[in-house]
């Protein structure tokens, strides 16, 4: 138990109206109820503004984020020096979980909590790209900033700490990693991207109140809540498994020869120019290959060909044409084509088949050697599977270089030439 | 790299699931996808009797 | 009231702030803490390198930006029956050790981000620097190197997580300083801590 406390009160140095500070001791600056001078008790300073902005979020709202609910205690509309560009800053404060700032720009939102496990400084320089959360944070913004207007309580005296400081920003989006070094005091926060949607759902109120969002923030995610490096993971996976899939089953399944022979020309009917095989049985649904070969020599041979399902007359007509021609010239001995052709026939259903064959000899060469094999192997779908997977990460990672570029033009410090260079 | 990470990814890995199984299925029954010998019922099949080839009926033959 | 901690200096009484035991003065109007929304208070318990503590005191700096809470905790270890934590709203820091004076041919630049040096080897890095503009007690007190609060507070860390407190005289030779551990806010847990029934968790 600890022994009674001293209930703290500050009279406002210019209407004299007295304040009960909300964050109680740790208050150090606010601004007065009645007047809205900012003073620190502390230390006798107090300043009035020349520009007055009410904040969005009203102070005093509470809102929850991971769980954990804040109330806003102060609002400060800041401006960077060099660029004079504006933004909001929100201070909220739970006994509980300490404090956090949501910063708007462009109505875009980050949430910050303090960060202590990192050390910034080098020979009192902020490091270029420091490492937290486990990736690197490349350097984003490097300014001094000025305090417009400020509204509410703060537990430092923010006009000072702003101005005196020198502030980083380095980025990893959906994160950020904030650095301000003054001659007193060196700080850190860690943020991540909110959604417009995501802040007025942590407060309860209608996303219209809030600043419309004007273009892209600068730790917004590209595109869905996923990181570069999870999604090139789950492709490397993906593609893993479908090479595993693959070869599992070109293991478990072996070529096997159903039927073969050799025909002659002399075989064939005289009306019907045609050979039947004797039948042959496919015990499952299968790849089959019909592989025809023939002693060419300057030659071709060509062939229709019926598989013809007995059961059900299902009947699947193709055709294929070998030819193999040889030669000398000036450049030395040459040959095309082929004495073989293997067709190939896609997901055969099960069953008792035979084939027909209506084939057209030259005349110089008079026979042919047929074979059918069931469970025949191919390899076509890996690659186009292969293909596929790659398809959506291409799109991702050309779309997300465009945003990039987009992301880091506003910033001194981008990776990506601009026209400026 | 903690599932925060991959949040975002969950229709794509239910995509890419669909993907390889359908790739399992397509291995398993001998389905290639592009490629095979370009296969067709014959003329008279399409709308009409099954037996026949060129005019000849084949399920005789055997 | 049985005193708990071995170095005692102080012992205010837990109901009106009395001075119960005393080797040192201080004025009266640093008797008792103002109100300050600490969960953490006399009496709340937790584990620091698997062993239990318990707070059994505070010391309160305000600074004019900002403000540092020395608790004074009761250790289950005999070689350093004191374990000093010292919190900020952005940091916590451990030290199971006494107040040590400061090193000689050692250095402390007095700005943020200036370096802390102990001989060729050990350097620090200091984050935050300022003098105390009042000093409040409450509870059990350690010996504490400047009760008058006539002292430069320095926090200084490395990036192995170890971390500084140095009380800075004017005369380096009368400065003295604790060795730390700095561990994330969240990561640090307290129990028997205070609930404030206007603030949802």
């Amino acid at each position: 138990m600890s022994g009674p406390s001293k209930t703290l009160s500050y009279e406002c140095p210019k209407c004299k109206t007295v304040n009960v500070p909300k964050g109680k001791a740790l208050t150090v600056a606010l601004t007065c109820k009645s007047c809205g001078v900012y003073f620190c008790p502390h230390s006798n300073i107090n300043d009035k503004f020349s520009e007055k902005r009410d904040p969005a979020i009203p102070i005093g709202s509470r809102g929850t984020f991971e769980g954990k609910t804040y109330e806003v205690l102060g609002y400060v509309l800041k401006l960077e020096k060099k660029h004079r560009y504006k933004w909001s800053e929100y201070f909220l404060f739970s006994p509980y979980h300490g404090i956090a700032f949501l910063s708007e720009y462009g109505g875009n939102w980050n949430f910050l909590t303090p960060y202590a496990n990192h050390l910034w400084l080098s020979d009192r320089k902020a490091l270029q790209d420091p490492y937290a959360m486990g990736q690197a944070f490349k350097l984003y913004a490097k300014y001094n900033a000025a305090v417009l207007y400020a509204q509410g309580e703060f537990f430092n005296d923010t006009i000072a700490v702003t101005e005196d400081s020198k502030h980083w920003e380095h980025i990893a989006p959906p994160y950020i990693l904030t650095f301000e070094q003054s001659n007193t005091v060196t700080g850190s926060f860690l943020g991540k991207y909110i959604s417009p949607k995501d802040v007025a759902s942590a407060f309860k109120m209608p996303a219209g109140k809030l600043p419309k969002k004007d273009g892209m923030g600068y730790t917004e995610p590209i595109l869905g809540n996923f990181t570069p490096v999870a999604l090139v993971a789950v492709s490397i996976v993906a593609l893993m498994a479908a090479f595993v899939i693959n070869i599992v089953f070109n293991n478990m399944t072996t070529e096997e020869s159903v039927y073969q022979n050799t025909y002659t020309q002399l075989e064939l009917k005289d009306s019907v120019k045609m050979i039947s095989t004797p039948s042959f049985e496919l015990q499952k649904t299968t790849a089959v290959s019909v592989q025809v070969t023939a002693p060419l020599d300057n030659d071709w041979f060509y062939a229709e060909y019926s598989l013809i399902n007995e059961v059900t007359g299902e009947e699947q007509e193709f055709s294929g044409e070998i030819s193999y021609y040889r030669g000398t010239d000036s450049d030395g001995s040459w040959s095309e084509g082929s004495k073989t052709t293997d067709m190939f026939l896609s997901s055969v259903p099960a069953g008792k088949y035979h084939l027909d064959i209506y084939p057209e000899f030259s005349g110089k060469n008079n026979y042919f050697h047929i074979a059918v094999y069931r469970n025949a192997a191919f390899s076509g779908n890996i690659w186009l599977l292969a293909i596929g997977l790659c398809v959506f990460p291409a799109i991702y990672f050309t779309y997300r270089h465009y945003k990039e570029v987009a992301r880091w033009e506003d910033s001194d410090y981008s990776p990506y030439e601009t026209d400026d260079d | 790299m903690s599932w925060d990470n991959f949040k975002g990814l969950r229709w794509y890995m239910v995509t890419v699931l669909m993907a390889l199984s359908f790739f399992a299925y397509s291995q398993s029954i001998g389905w290639l996808w592009v490629g095979s010998t370009k296969t067709k019922p014959p003329a008279d099949q399409v709308g009409g009797a099954r037996g026949t080839h060129g005019g000849y009926r084949y399920l005789h033959h055997k | 009231m049985q005193r708990k901690l071995k170095e005692s200096v102080l012992v205010l009484c837990t109901n009106c702030n009395a001075k119960v035991f005393g080797t040192i003065d201080i004025p009266a109007e640093s008797h008792g803490v103002p109100d300050d929304y600490s969960v953490v208070q006399i009496g709340s318990t937790g584990k620091y390198r698997d062993k239990k503590f318990e707070i059994v005191g505070r010391i309160r700096m305000q600074m004019k930006d900002d403000f540092r809470s020395f608790w004074c905790a009761t250790y289950d270890d005999d070689k350093n029956p004191t374990l000093w934590i010292c919190q900020s709203l952005e940091s916590i820091a451990f030290a199971a050790d006494t107040f040590k004076p400061f090193p000689p041919k050692s250095d402390i630049d007095l700005n943020a981000g200036g370096k802390v040096v102990f001989g060729d080897k050990i350097k620090l890095y200091v984050n935050f620097v300022s003098a105390p503009l009042s000093i409040h007690y409450e509870g059990e007190i350690a010996r504490f190197p400047r009760p008058d609060g006539r002292f430069v507070f320095v926090h200084a860390m490395n990036n192995s997580n170890s971390a500084l407190v140095i009380c800075v005289n004017n005369d380096l030779n009368d400065t003295e300083m604790l060795w730390a551990h700095t561990r994330e806010l969240a990561d640090v847990q307290f129990e028997n801590t205070r609930k404030f029934n206007e603030w949802p968790q």
